[in-house]
């Protein structure tokens, strides 16, 4: 079983680090045989450094992407499981900003529910989810570091949903930077599918919080770090019930939805809401199940 | 795959198993079109988001639902009809010869669109029980709602529903976005899924050409949009005719009941239209049906008569079986029995017949198209399951429609559709075995069977939890 890179840490050691991480103004965080020190004071040279080139698991993570980005819009492909993730994912947008956002009454059970919402899809890969919040007339931005699954947004954005290309941008573009330029200016933010990706998660969660609005909402699926997890949806599900591609997740990148809380609170967030879900395989989609062991979304609202 | 069924002794079996394995097979018929060639589609064919093949019962309710649903409320929508523009409901004119019997699901749609106030302020029968008693015993079982509360169905004459219908398409301040097209025949349809495109393209005898997000089939039994899916059926030639007529009762009554006898040739009904009038479907072999449809009206009148009230050779063996049975329950069979009132006249040219058969489409959906109706499930009329099935999956479809459209998918998104075709499925297979099954059952008049199937339905009638089971399946 091709394991290696799976790192077992003591999860006190974790929190312990994040916590450091969050109360001092050096962050400094080790992945891997990386480790990269960002602080406040020194964002130019961090965000030059991340837009030129990255670090070696951010770019292993864009190749193994990249490599699929033939395969993003086939419903039956390898990324199978992301298109019926919408399912869910979408409904748990569209719902948290009509509960936290003045959303016109006329607008409600209509296609156009998010008509002038302006969405920043935070690691978009190939539009899939960034489409759907489109089709419901949000104005939506996705911004990606891979190249080739944003050309492949971008292409079938053009082609099969030529209706949505005035709503839609696509940027290559480090969250960092594209904060840098739009602070304080999104009505939410969606991280979907992406956290589990990312090396250091205070900094992109710091600059996905800098693009929002005060009252903005943050929406965030990813997946939990816990052995039912790991097993189910890292063993099970990428190499029996093909759920998503092998090699898709690594253990010491998981991070739990209590982490991502303490991280999100320190940035002047309040989470409202947390839900769990997981692959039904029988019925072949995703269904909301009570707890949050296996996969979880999070919504988030930036204090004013 | 289909021949094997067809073949196979064991076909219903595998019907379920391939009901099962249809999502996945389906799966693999799915093409994927992001590198596929582009091929622009003409900008001369007009665009609609859905267009509906075949303006039938469901069809012309699905469109309606459609076009009420507030999420769907922006998405333009065509109904194809090949037939002239329905010629209206006049309720002055003589009953239609050809009637449903409406469940509790059916008349809810009707509420929800808005047609139910429309049918009942014309002519609506209420139905507070049904009497179904076997030929060849004394086995019977009633149906009823406890001190006559609710209905057991409703008898609304087709024609009525379909005026229901028009009359809300015809409305246009309150569906701007539907648009019917009569004498509309599809020559050609090029479905997504297999050229690839964006949209499917129908194009029509007269020369058109229209594209659409979504292709759905409610054209019947020989469903051409089913052809084009590549959809296996597996269907039964039952060899076997409806013949439908208006009937004239001898005297006046209450006329509230449904009765349904099953002789050896197959189960006639009478179903209640007004005090006066009821409705016939009698299921019988084709030489019988045609002799029924060619003799004088005095003679059919006889022989439906006597179809109700004959007394058929029963078998020792059975008789002595149901005796013992009743005496065990402790009930006297002649006490409940009921009989229908008598006919005295048949109405003029109300006669006509149809062929009886059994349809099952091995999928529903595929990306971009879906079935509805009886392109999709045809069963024997014997329970009056045939268009409560339709309107059944026309909820369905509209449910799983508006939450697709609500969460920003596509309304030909596959995902959404199976979910369709899996809640559909588990509606209808239940019902469609059953009916199958008692049409298989009383086809017959061999002992062992009859005796059996005679024990079963005195017991089903005695036991209620089970027959309320039966009732809440029928009934919706």
């Amino acid at each position: 079983m091709p394991l290696k890179g799976v790192q077992f840490k003591s999860p006190l050691l974790w929190l312990q680090r994040l916590s450091n991480k969050c109360n001092t103004t050096q962050c400094r965080y080790a992945s891997g045989n990386t480790t990269y020190t960002s602080t406040p004071d020194t964002h130019t040279r961090s965000n030059r450094i991340a837009s030129l080139e990255h670090t070696d698991s951010t770019q292993q993570e864009i190749l193994h992407h990249a490599g699929l980005s033939a395969t993003w819009w086939d419903l039956n492909g390898p990324l199978h499981g992301l298109h019926k993730l919408n399912d869910l994912r979408v409904p748990f947008v569209r719902d948290g900003l009509m509960t936290h956002s003045d959303i016109q009454k006329h607008l409600i059970n209509t296609n156009n529910v998010l008509q002038g919402k302006n969405i920043l899809e935070v690691g978009c890969g190939g539009g899939i989810l960034t489409e759907a919040l489109a089709r419901l007339n949000a104005n939506v931005t996705g911004v990606d570091l891979g190249e080739d699954v944003i050309n492949t947004a971008q292409k079938h954005l053009d082609k099969f949903s030529p209706e949505l290309i005035e709503r839609i941008t696509y940027k290559i573009e480090p969250i960092e930077a594209h904060a840098r330029r739009n602070s304080n200016h999104y009505d939410a933010v969606v991280c979907s599918e992406v956290l589990e990706h990312i090396d250091d998660k205070a900094a992109f969660l710091r600059d996905c919080v800098k693009a929002l609005k005060p009252g903005g909402s943050i929406f965030i699926t990813t997946l939990n770090k816990t052995v039912p997890q790991w097993f189910g949806g890292i063993i099970l599900g990428e190499y029996v019930f093909g759920v998503a591609p092998i090699n898709t997740h690594h253990w010491h990148k998981l991070i739990s939805p209590e982490n991502v809380q303490l991280l999100l609170t320190a940035l002047n967030c309040q989470t409202v809401l947390l839900k769990g879900f997981t692959y039904d395989v029988f019925n072949n989609r995703f269904r909301w199940i009570k707890p949050t062991a296996m996969c979880y979304a999070l919504h988030a609202i930036k204090n004013e | 795959m289909s021949v094997l069924i067809k073949a196979s002794g064991l076909g219903p079996v595998r019907l379920v198993f391939k009901q099962l394995s249809a999502s996945r097979a389906l799966s693999l018929s799915t093409k994927y079109y992001a590198e596929t060639d582009t091929s622009k589609q003409k900008s001369s064919a007009e665009h609609f988001d859905i267009i509906i093949g075949g303006g039938g019962l469901v069809g012309t309710a699905l469109a309606v639902a459609l076009a009420k649903n507030k999420v769907l409320s922006d998405k333009r929508i065509l109904l194809l009809e090949g037939a002239p523009p329905f010629r209206g409901f006049n309720v002055e004119t003589q009953y239609g010869n050809r009637v449903s019997a409406i469940n509790g699901n059916s008349v809810e749609l009707f509420k929800s669109i808005g047609a139910w106030d429309y049918m009942q302020e014309r002519r609506v029968k209420h139905v507070k029980q049904m009497q179904v008693w076997d030929a060849c015993s004394d086995a019977l079982i009633k149906f009823q709602d406890e001190h006559f509360a609710a209905d057991v169905a409703c008898i609304v004459e087709n024609d009525l529903m379909l005026d229901a219908m028009y009359a809300q398409l015809a409305d246009k301040n309150n569906m701007p976005n539907v648009e019917v097209r009569n004498n509309a025949r599809i020559e050609a349809l090029r479905l997504s899924v297999d050229t690839g495109d964006n949209y499917s393209q129908v194009h029509l005898k007269d020369g058109k050409t229209l594209t659409c997000e979504l292709m759905i089939g409610a054209d019947g039994a020989n469903s051409l949009v089913r052809k084009q899916m590549n959809i296996d059926v597996f269907s039964v030639d039952y060899e076997r005719r409806g013949v439908v007529a208006t009937v004239q009762l001898e005297d006046a009554c209450d006329n509230a009941v449904a009765w349904q006898r099953f002789l050896p040739t197959g189960p006639v009904a009478l179903l209640p239209l007004s005090e006066t009038l009821s409705s016939v479907v009698w299921s019988t072999t084709i030489a019988h049906a045609k002799e029924l449809l060619d003799m004088p009206a005095t003679d059919f009148t006889k022989a439906l008569n006597e179809a109700f009230f004959k007394e058929y050779p029963k078998d020792g063996v059975v008789v002595n079986a149901m005796n013992t049975l009743n005496s065990l329950i402790g009930r006297d069979p002649n006490i409940l029995r009921q009989y229908p009132p008598a006919v005295n006249d048949v109405i003029d040219k109300s006669r006509a017949s149809f062929p009886l058969g059994f349809l099952h489409a091995s999928s529903y959906v595929c990306s971009g198209a879906a079935l509805i109706g009886d392109a999709a499930h045809r069963v024997h009329p014997l329970a009056g399951q045939g268009v409560n099935l339709g309107f059944s999956d026309v909820r369905e479809l509209v449910k799983v429609l508006a939450d697709a459209a609500y969460a920003g998918a596509r309304l030909g998104d596959k995902h959404y559709l199976i979910k369709y075709e899996q809640r559909s499925l588990a509606k209808n297979v239940p019902i469609m075995v059953g009916v199958h099954g008692l049409h298989t059952l009383y086809s017959t008049t061999f002992t062992p069977v009859v005796l059996l199937r005679s024990l079963g339905l005195q017991l089903t009638d005695t036991f209620s939890p089970i027959k309320n089971l039966f009732m809440r399946r029928a009934m919706g």
